[in-house]
């Protein structure tokens, strides 16, 4: 596998969202606006590049009985690093995002990241995979948050510290009402559902297509 | 808190802030375990077992140890190492004393180490702000683990009705699924002034 | 901060993960009582590897399942209406 293809495949063959169907918990829960699922992507990206990194320069050391305790004692110390760093830099943010900063330590795409790939491959590999598949976790989780806020509230969110609110409100003058219930729990799990549908309706043409072709 | 204020916390922990449908906590058992009535139930069993005994410790530690030291910004690798802990003895308890108990929910056991839910109610039940005592504590945790249960046991029975169903193939599985779960999380918004 | 939190600090997550380190080891050592064959658990929901039931090479299991449907359909028609 070249280097591109272990790149691309974090996004397309292999996206932990559409396609692994993995860490659904923050998937639902800070989509509501765009900005949050922003911010959720780059600190779930900070984590997995950074626990990838580390478990592949320790992967010699570890005796192979404690590997699981010694990964989640790493990716528990990764996330108190970037959850005080939010803290502090972007306090808005932290308060959106509220408990799944914290619950990245289980989210199982990047215990199992750990395992599968960056105990096995050597650092450079192992980065690439992480950032790979961090910025497909951002991509899936960005779509959906653009879909509930569009739809659910009409604006976009962009970015907010202090201040600086950038927000862009697209429906003028109230010209039609948004769908509420989006940016509510309900829409959560609803647009993904038909998010994942259309992407396997999609998934299904092209295989199609290509079957048809080769016959 | 009086007893009646007690019960509305656990009326509001099962139906209102359940932690499945509004508080997206736990999707990944909710998702894998559910395609039959019984495991749902052992896993909404072994959920019930594990969060209350690994909340109970995990809220001792932060009240005696983090606390008076100042270093509550430990809790997220406190509590993980615990929970993961806790859930190696309870396993290793229940093989050596009850094997009957062993027989249905052994199986569950270390999927639930890695079930955020459990992380997720030991680290809100610390939040400054909710300001919860030891009976709070006790009676939300066991008012979120009966919603759970409640919630996956009811979406079980759906999905096995749902094999039968003709769906269309891009929406087999997983999506049909999410949507089905987002009809019973519009329904659980309709207990929102119940309390 | 003082000397006493960060020898507590130390203390308790080194104390956590000898905690943990012992659990598994004690776990792995306790035989399975008897007559308690577990049932296999094959959740088809996600392709965890780090998770002990999923099923291995699970994407490759839903490739090869949609080839196969494929492969049985009359090309003309749209895979996505059954």
């Amino acid at each position: 596998m070249t280097k591109k293809q272990n790149f691309l495949k974090g996004i397309f063959s292999e996206n932990p969202v559409f396609v692994l169907i993995l860490g659904m918990c923050p998937v639902l829960g800070v989509t509501s606006t765009l900005f949050g699922a922003l911010g959720m992507g780059v600190a779930f990206t900070l984590v997995l590049v950074l626990s990838n990194i580390i478990v592949s320069m320790i992967k010699n050391f570890i005796p192979n009985e404690v590997r699981i305790p010694s990964f989640i004692v790493v990716i528990a110390t990764l996330v108190t690093i970037v959850q005080l760093t939010m803290q502090a830099y972007l306090p808005d943010l932290y308060n959106q995002l509220g408990i799944f900063i914290p619950l990245i330590v289980v989210n199982c795409v990047i215990l199992g990241r750990a395992e599968a790939f960056a105990s096995k491959n050597n650092i450079l590999d192992s980065t690439i995979d992480g950032l790979g598949m961090g910025i497909g976790y951002t991509i899936a989780i960005a779509m959906l948050a653009f879909i509930r806020e569009l739809f659910g509230a009409g604006t976009l969110t962009l970015f907010m510290y202090g201040d600086v609110n950038i927000k862009f409100n697209l429906i003028p003058n109230n010209a039609f009402e948004p769908i509420s219930i989006l940016i509510l729990a309900p829409g959560a799990f609803i647009t993904l559902g038909l998010l994942l549908g259309v992407i396997n309706a999609i998934k299904f043409n092209i295989e199609n297509k290509k079957s048809v072709g080769r016959s | 808190m009086s007893t009646s204020d007690l019960i509305k916390l656990g009326i509001e922990a099962i139906l209102i802030q359940n932690v499945i449908l509004t508080q997206f906590l736990g999707i990944c058992p909710f998702m894998g375990v559910s395609k039959k009535s019984q495991s749902a139930i052992g896993m909404g069993l072994a959920v019930i077992f594990v969060m209350v005994i690994s909340s109970g410790v995990t809220f001792v530690i932060n009240d005696l140890i983090l606390q008076p030291n100042k270093i509550t910004y430990l809790q997220t690798i406190v509590f993980i190492l615990v929970i993961s802990g806790v859930v190696q003895f309870v396993e290793m308890f229940i093989k050596k004393t009850a094997p009957f108990i062993y027989k249905t929910l052994g199986i569950y056991l270390p999927l639930i180490t890695t079930n955020c839910a459990i992380l997720g109610i030991a680290l809100i039940n610390v939040q400054p702000e909710k300001e919860f005592g030891y009976a709070e504590m006790f009676v939300y945790t066991i008012g979120i683990s009966i919603g759970f249960t409640l919630v996956i046991y009811i979406f079980s029975t759906i999905r096995e009705r749902l094999e039968n169903a003709n769906v269309p193939k891009a929406f087999k599985g997983t999506p049909i699924a999410l949507i089905t779960a987002g009809i019973m999380s519009i329904i659980f918004l309709g207990f929102a002034g119940l309390v | 901060m003082n000397f006493t939190s960060i020898l507590t600090m130390t203390l308790l997550v080194f104390g956590l993960i000898f905690f943990y380190a012992i659990g598994i080891y004690l776990n792995k050592k306790t035989p399975l009582p008897s007559g308690c064959d577990l049932p296999s658990l094959k959740c088809e929901h996600c392709t965890s590897t780090s998770c002990s039931y999923s099923e291995p090479n699970r994407v490759e299991q839903i490739k090869t399942e949609i080839k196969n449907s494929l492969k049985n359909k009359n090309s003309g028609e749209g895979a996505i209406n059954e």
